[in-house]
């Protein structure tokens, strides 16, 4: 590195170069961490508002809230509606199903509310959940914590009735 | 979503406690103020990640930092106003060879911590070698010699 003298002061030949060759990559830099922000606030990188989804069969049986974009290790929410008119109306009993592959890959943290019981059934996790009178929709909160970043499939259903597919994104 | 506003809320909370605490706070700690930057550090950390410990969590809160850290350098360059606000303004302690008591007294500065600054930086030895005592906006003190 060569040093210049100017008016008595010896320094470094870059340091008076009036165009640094990293400034272009700060700037660059600069941008892509504002998208990084906008997309955080937008919900695209997990946890927010416009990250959130729902899916519903064609007869609105069975509907699913979910969030698309995940972080592995923390919890997300999918909410199963079920349409209490569609249910005969001497049921006493739901079973919800979720496909053993998607669950192989996250751990059910909690359950609200609680099924009486479970039962696995080839590639299913059934949970069967008591009712009394079903006349209002029955909304049940399933806590999913993902435990590997990815893209995976959910299936969800209700037993002999409607199934539904969703994608979510698991960001590490 | 939540993270980028806890750490902005955070950044900015710190900023207008440590700005309320005066100059001296960020160059003459002591064994108090260190212990103090320790515990506010660490709540500060529980407060901006909660309970999420992903790889996206942390490379979101820090590039917020970042960005407003660049964001509030480039408001500070184009208004002196918001400048001397956020970072505050350098002080004059000795004036002329004069003890200016009253801004001392406000930024409880005294004459034994100008007396270190001189001895360090200049290798002064006495209050009347010193024609001028500033206390910068970064809470170092400059003193110029008679």
């Amino acid at each position: 590195m060569s040093i210049k003298k100017i008016d008595g002061l010896e320094i470094e030949e870059e340091a008076i170069k009036k165009n640094q060759p990293e400034w272009p990559f700060q700037r660059v830099g600069i941008i892509v961490m504002a998208i990084i922000v906008a997309a955080a606030l937008l919900g695209l990188l997990g946890l927010g508002v416009f990250g959130k989804s729902i899916v519903s069969d064609k007869n609105k049986i069975l509907t699913v809230h979910y969030e698309i974009f995940n972080r592995s290790h923390n919890l997300t929410l999918v909410r199963v509606e079920i349409n209490a008119s569609s249910l005969p109306p001497t049921a006493k009993i739901i079973p919800i199903w979720f496909n053993q592959s998607y669950l192989d890959k996250s751990v059910i943290e909690n359950i609200h509310p609680k099924p009486a019981f479970e039962e696995i059934n080839a590639n299913k996790l059934i949970f069967y959940f008591p009712v009394k009178t079903p006349k209002s929709n029955i909304s049940i909160n399933f806590w999913i914590e993902p435990q590997q970043a990815g893209i995976r499939y959910g299936e969800i259903g209700i037993l002999d009735g409607p199934t539904l597919t969703f994608k979510q994104v698991v960001y590490p | 979503m939540d993270a980028v506003l806890r750490a902005a809320f955070i950044y900015f909370f710190l900023m207008i406690v440590i700005r309320i605490s005066g100059h001296r706070t960020l160059t003459e700690m002591t064994t108090f103020d260190f212990v103090l930057i320790l515990i506010m550090g660490d709540a500060s950390q529980q407060a901006i990640t909660g309970k999420d410990y992903s790889i996206t969590n942390a490379v979101i809160i820090i590039t917020t930092l970042v960005l407003i850290d660049i964001g509030l350098s480039f408001v500070k360059y184009k208004s002196k106003f918001l400048e001397r606000l956020l970072d505050g303004s350098p002080l004059i302690l000795i004036n002329n060879g004069k003890l200016e008591k009253k801004m001392m007294e406000k930024t409880k500065v005294d004459e034994s911590d100008i007396l270190e600054a001189a001895r360090e930086l200049q290798g002064l030895g006495r209050l009347d070698q010193i024609k001028y005592a500033i206390l910068e906006k970064d809470g170092q003190i400059t003193i110029i010699p008679k």
